[in-house]
């Protein structure tokens, strides 16, 4: 397990890298990366859309309670919105394109390693890095932040409905809020943690794929670890940027 | 042995050693392999046969030894013929031009177009794999080697799965694409009736070494053990046992 952890780390560093030295001498296939973009975006949409609403309604629920016990009902848009933007929209749409990208791209090439399609790509003298991990990246590093700004948005919105008709907060009071916390900065940061989770995720998965030995079973073994190392490696990560820019942004 | 010119061999493995975790399948494996010529190499399931065509495919790495390929184009036809699902036959056919080759694109389609025609299956350009046949599989996987204009072709397997009938077709192409364009062929198999069919020579391959090797008339009446045992389909362990 230890080893195989280590293993697992070093290949991911190692794809990462050729996949970056790949995108720096231009060789991006861009239809297939719209193609990416598209396939996997619109199905996660959905998805990210329902899962943020109820985030943002239950996030209200929570805070409005707490808030009306002191009378500071007026601040729920602050406290909303600043949550989602820093940490709830990047990590809500990081485990929506996990789940639903992460996996699939990761049983799609596994499947692709274990009917030797990926051996056939390397007797080509085709890279799999170049051929599929790059545009399979960028396509994440496109789509999660992308989701991400959909969440967040769909996060204040769905707030600010309950806060109007549960707490009679006006529309206008709980933006004015909005605005008051919410800096370019944090919206800076945001988009920059989404892209890294989205990278993270690409990284895994593929390579996750491409280690698969043996047939179908193994493949849907693959899929699991994806995700499961992709929630790992999320919330590690998560910390440490918001940590990060957080000293930096305060300085 | 065996009475094939012996100019300079195109394919030689000195000395390969090749270990999986804890168990080495190829143990100082040595053999040359001529030009034009049809090998096989024959050994039972698990011995190694596929691990050598990776190795010549770039595929995996040896632990030790020194391979001498002098080609520098190469195709494979695997043994579960490993199209690209995902992809049209024209494009499986297509990609490695696209990808590796700087030709124009009127350049690939007529290449393509050649290619599809010599295994006969032009018409299926459109479909995607899983619309084929296990044997139409098998030639389209075979055409997509044959694309690049290889030196040398690699055939894993190539009658395995494949109704008799069907497989023996098979190797009437590949006969044929030998005769046709003197590429130098290595086949990989432990069924005796292609043995038979396609070899030039003979490589036995058991416990990670060459252990016999002879032309094809050698192999259907040798008495030793290594190619009896294909003809008798027993295994090699039964037959060295009983002398
Ligand atoms: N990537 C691998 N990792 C671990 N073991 C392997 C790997 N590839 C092959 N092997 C093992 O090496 C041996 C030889 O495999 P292979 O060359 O596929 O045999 P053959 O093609 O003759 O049936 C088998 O025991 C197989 O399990
Ligand atoms: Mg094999």
């Amino acid at each position: 397990m230890y080893r195989s952890a280590v293993e697992q780390i070093g290949e991911g560093g190692i794809n990462l890298i050729k996949t970056f030295w790949y995108i720096s001498r231009g060789k991006i296939n861009y239809e297939e990366v719209a193609r990416q973009i598209v396939t996997t975006g619109i199905g996660s949409l959905f998805i990210a859309s329902i899962t943020a609403s109820f985030v943002g309604l239950v996030l209200t629920l929570q805070i409005s309670n707490q808030l009306r016990q002191f009378g500071a009902e007026h601040f729920i848009g602050a406290i909303v919105s600043s949550s989602a933007i820093r940490e709830l929209g990047p990590i809500i749409s990081a485990i929506v394109v996990s789940g639903r990208v992460g996996s699939a791209v990761s049983a799609e090439i596994g499947s692709m390693k274990s009917s030797e399609q990926i051996d056939a790509l390397i007797v080509f003298g085709i890279d799999p890095v170049r051929y599929l991990i790059v545009p399979r990246l960028l396509a994440s590093a496109i789509i999660t932040p992308l989701l991400c700004s959909l969440s967040t948005f769909l996060c204040i919105m769905s707030g600010m409905v309950l806060a109007n008709s549960a707490f009679n907060l006006s529309f206008d009071t709980y933006l004015d809020t909005v605005r008051l916390v919410n800096t370019t900065y944090d919206v800076s940061v945001m988009l920059l943690k989404a892209c890294i989770f989205g990278i993270t995720i690409a990284i895994v998965a593929t390579t996750t794929g491409l280690q698969v030995r043996g047939g179908a079973e193994a493949v849907g073994e693959a899929a699991t670890k994806t995700v499961v190392w992709n929630y790992i490696l999320i919330f590690i990560f998560n910390y440490f940027i918001s940590s990060y820019f957080f000293r930096v942004g305060y300085e | 042995m065996n009475n094939f010119d012996k100019n300079e061999p195109i394919v030689s493995f000195k000395n390969v050693c090749v270990a999986f975790k804890n168990t080495r399948v190829l143990k100082d494996l040595s053999f040359d392999i001529y030009p034009g010529e049809i090998v096989t190499i024959a050994g039972p399931s698990g011995s190694g046969k596929s691990t050598i065509l990776k190795l010549l495919g770039n595929i995996i790495r040896m632990d030790s030894g020194e391979i001498v390929v002098n080609a520098s184009r190469l195709g494979m036809a695997f043994q579960k013929s490993a199209l690209f699902n995902s992809m049209t036959i024209w494009k499986n056919v297509a990609l490695a031009l696209e990808e590796t080759t700087n030709l124009s694109k009127k350049k690939i389609r007529k290449k393509v177009k050649e290619t599809l025609e010599m295994v006969s299956l032009s018409y299926t350009e459109n479909m995607y794999p899983d619309e084929l046949s296990g044997g139409m599989q098998k030639r389209i996987s075979i055409a997509r080697a044959l694309v690049v204009s290889p030196e040398i072709i690699l055939y894993d397997e190539p009658s395995t799965g494949l109704d008799p009938g069907i497989a023996s077709k098979l190797e009437d192409d590949m006969i044929k694409l030998r005769d046709k364009t003197g590429v130098t062929s290595i086949v990989v198999t432990h069924d005796v009736e292609t043995i038979k069919k396609v070899s030039d020579r003979v490589l036995v391959l058991y416990d990670g070494k060459i252990k016999w090797e002879g032309t094809k008339n050698e192999f259907i009446t040798d008495n030793s053990p290594y190619p009896r045992s294909f003809r008798e389909r027993c295994t090699i362990e039964d037959l060295l046992s009983q002398t």
